[in-house]
């Protein structure tokens, strides 16, 4: 098994003066292996999360994708890396279409395969002939799927989601989850943060438990499929008065 | 007391949301300052040529008599049917937005609000916003063509200011409907609403034009005269006789006030009650949610393209699809050509006529440099339309000047290709050379060049990203303010002064001195040195950057 992603030490701030929303925090992401980021809100998930896409800067530590430094060759780590953010935020005024197209076009994907990898994610997503329609015309379900389809067309190492399950109907929920299943098994990682302990319970191989912005436990799949653990309980044993 | 409540509740909401403007973080002191100038400047220059203009046309007889009672009536009605037309629109425009546009008419439906209150709130502050606007037009224009000023007259006008902006919006509140109407017929139609808006902005500037043509013939002397024969201003007195409201508005002032008055405020009265009496119409139309241009229904996976390129078909696409994008952007590049060369036309004459000198050269360079500094406004908002999908351009593996290429890009070929036009009209129409036309290209592209870079990296270090989720950017933030700016005070420096040189050591010397080579050296130092002023840390600030206000 391969580390896909690697998460070391990791320190995030808003303001310089302000308090840490993320502090030390170290964990990673094998080849074959779903990995869930758990906490309660404002634990720093969406944080980490966001550090990880390279969408906000971060004060001290390190996070490598399929080994390449997402500070020093972010464009090389990037491209291992597919993301779903938690606000859907593509761009409204392209149609579906037109948004797969430049996703594919910004992360190299041959033009050949495009039309056949298109097909393949229309399996599971079925957006059909909205696909031609603008994307600001979709509902909040339609907006999660497009982003999965767009950050799935490169085959990514890595499949970092936030929030995926949310908004999405329970058709498309069980085929995400199943298509997870079946994307590990080639070989990929995936990270993703959830609300929803029951579907974590089910996929995760791993879960990571943030709390204030720091790694406070990290539960293995086995604990997590044993009969006497009540995944809720210790949840909620972690919850902030 | 009760059934108003709701009505002061959203005019409180109103006032609120209005003084939220001058919070620190969303006050726009220089864009205030601006704006405060070029206002003063426009009401200055109307007041001295109105004043001109109606010394002149008080003296012209009409069947052998001259009567200046009876032009200034004749002045004073068309002039107050003009505004009212004016003040009529903008209502219209303003009521629509109020009415069927706002983010909040979603809550308000879901509200226990009666349409009525929604009307009268928006009614309201409609007249509020237009008060100041009639007041800094209509008072200094008539305290300075009224030949006798005393006491009754000022609260005349008083009144007239009030009144004005009263009778346009009941008209105004009419015409939202129909306004409405169009602008949502144009909103799924992008092309026609681009066509639309750009006619709509030549015709304008044509106007504009036009007006310059009466001030230089002002200027010139008695051409004047000669224009408004007897025929014509038989036919301008008939016309000025029949231009109601602008007639009450005329007798209001200048006659004994009480029966115009009553005129006025009846039919305010009369058309605001019909328009009230539309209340459930427009309700109608406040719940009906707008159908969005779909895109078509077909569609397919296009041809592979760089990353670059990518970006810039996004770009184009998402510029083209909003109407208020694509008219700052294609529209003005579109009318640059024909601002330069009205602009020529009547200056080149009116300076060769006035000093006798020409200065053909310098003053193309002027009026290119000037007006294509007006028409790259669009790029202050490069970074902050992207609202929060700039976060998403920084999470794929593109670099950042791949992204800020694209964008710089974008506008630089829009640009080039309007002065390519514009310096290619020049030419044809022989007020500059052939090496003149491409040397007035080559400056104009290399200044915008400069403006386009300036802005986008100046957008980038203060970017406020809309929080509506397909919010547009608006080009009224600090941004655009010190875009324009900059860009007037450096077209003023480079080509004003050359101008200006010209012009003072012919009627100094004698001889006239060529600064042209030396504003083109300014112009590419200028290039130069925004270039580094976005290429300057760029990477870093890219990978660092975490503002746009929605964090």
């Amino acid at each position: 098994m391969e580390q896909v992603l690697k998460v070391d030490n990791l320190c995030k701030r808003y303001s310089r003066r302000g308090e840490y929303a993320v502090e030390n925090v170290d964990f990673d992401c094998m080849s074959g292996e779903i990995v869930g980021l758990l906490g309660h809100n404002g634990a720093g998930k969406s944080t980490t999360l966001k550090c990880l896409f390279g969408m906000l800067p971060f004060e001290r530590g390190n996070i490598f994708i399929c080994g390449k430094d997402v500070k020093k060759d972010p464009i090389a780590a990037k491209r291992n890396l597919g993301f779903v953010t938690d606000n859907h935020a593509v761009f409204l005024r392209l149609t579906g279409y037109e948004y797969l197209s430049f996703m594919a076009d910004v992360y190299r994907v041959p033009f050949k395969e495009r039309k056949a990898r298109v097909e393949e994610l229309e399996e599971v997503f079925r957006l059909g002939d909205a696909l031609g329609r603008l994307i600001s015309t979709y509902s909040h379900g339609m907006r999660q799927k497009i982003c999965m389809m767009g950050s799935l067309l490169h085959r990514p190492r890595l499949w970092v989601l936030d929030e995926p399950m949310t908004g999405l109907d329970p058709r498309t929920m069980k085929a995400v989850k199943d298509y997870m299943k079946n994307y590990v098994k080639g070989g990929a990682g995936i990270l993703f943060s959830s609300h929803a302990l029951d579907t974590v319970a089910r996929l995760c191989d791993r879960v990571v438990l943030l709390k204030k912005g720091k790694c406070i436990d990290e539960l293995k799949g086995d604990v997590l499929s044993q009969q006497s653990f009540d995944f809720e309980e210790y949840f909620l044993s972690h919850e902030e008065i | 007391m009760k059934r108003y409540s709701t009505t002061i509740a959203l005019l409180k909401k109103s006032v609120w949301e209005g003084t939220s403007r001058f919070q620190k973080g969303n006050f726009d002191l220089m864009g205030l300052i601006l704006k405060g100038i070029l206002s003063l400047g426009l009401v200055a220059v109307f007041v001295v040529f109105g004043k001109k203009f109606a010394d002149l046309y008080l003296t012209i007889p009409l069947n052998g008599v001259t009567d200046a009672q009876a032009r200034l009536f004749e002045l004073f009605s068309s002039t107050f049917f003009a505004l009212f037309l004016f003040f009529a629109l903008l209502s219209a425009s303003k009521l629509s937005r109020e009415f069927f546009a706002r983010e909040d008419l979603k809550l308000f439906s879901a509200l226990p609000l009666r349409a009525g209150s929604v009307y009268a709130a928006g009614m309201i502050t409609v007249y509020f916003s237009l008060l100041p606007v009639s007041a800094l037009i209509l008072l200094p224009l008539l305290l300075v063509l009224s030949p006798a000023i005393g006491g009754g007259y000022l609260l005349k006008c008083l009144a007239a200011v009030l009144l004005l902006p009263l009778l346009s919006l009941s008209f105004g509140a009419l015409l939202s409907l129909p306004y409405h109407a169009l602008m949502r017929f144009l909103g799924r139609r992008y092309l026609l609403a681009l066509l639309f808006y750009t006619l709509l902005a030549a015709a304008g500037f044509y106007a504009y034009a036009k007006l310059l043509g009466g001030v230089k013939a002002i200027l010139l002397g008695d051409d004047l005269k000669y224009f408004f024969n007897e025929s014509r201003m038989l036919f301008l007195h008939t016309l000025a006789m029949r231009a109601y409201p602008g007639v009450f508005f005329a007798r209001l002032v200048l006659q004994p006030p009480l029966s115009a008055f009553l005129w006025i405020l009846g039919i305010s009265l009369g058309v605001a009650v019909l328009s009230l009496s539309l209340v459930g119409v427009i309700s109608r139309f406040m719940q009906t949610p707008e159908k969005a241009f779909s895109g078509g229904k077909r569609g397919a996976m296009r041809r592979k393209k760089s990353p670059l390129f990518s970006l810039l078909f996004k770009e184009r696409k998402e510029i083209l699809r909003s109407s208020s994008y694509a008219f700052s952007c294609f529209s003005t590049a579109a009318i640059l050509p024909l601002m330069v060369y009205f602009c020529m036309s009547t200056g080149d004459s009116l300076v060769k006529r006035v000093v006798g000198i020409d200065c053909s050269a310098e003053l193309a360079l002027f009026l290119t440099l000037i007006f294509g500094s007006l028409c790259n406004v669009f790029c202050s908002t490069n970074i902050s339309r992207e609202g929060e999908n700039f976060y998403t351009l920084k999470a794929i593996p593109v670099s950042a000047w791949e992204v800020f290429g694209a964008k710089i890009l974008f506008c630089l070929f829009l640009s080039a290709l309007s002065q390519a036009i514009s310096a290619a009209v020049l030419c044809l129409t022989g007020y500059v050379s052939v090496p003149m036309s491409l040397f007035l290209f080559a400056m104009g592209t290399l200044f915008s060049l400069a403006q386009i870079c300036f802005a986008t990296k100046y957008d980038f270090r203060r970017a406020k990203f809309s929080a509506d989720e397909d919010g547009e950017a608006s080009e009224s933030g600090g941004t655009a303010s010190a875009v324009v700016l900059l860009g007037m005070l450096s077209s003023f420096a480079v080509g004003g002064i050359a101008l200006l040189f010209k012009l003072l050591s012919v009627l100094r010397f004698q001889s006239g001195a060529n600064l042209l080579y030396a504003s083109g050296i300014a112009v590419v130092f200028l290039s130069a040195l925004c270039f580094w002023y976005l290429a300057r840390r760029l990477k870093r600030e890219y990978a660092d950057f975490s503002g746009g206000g929605l964090l």
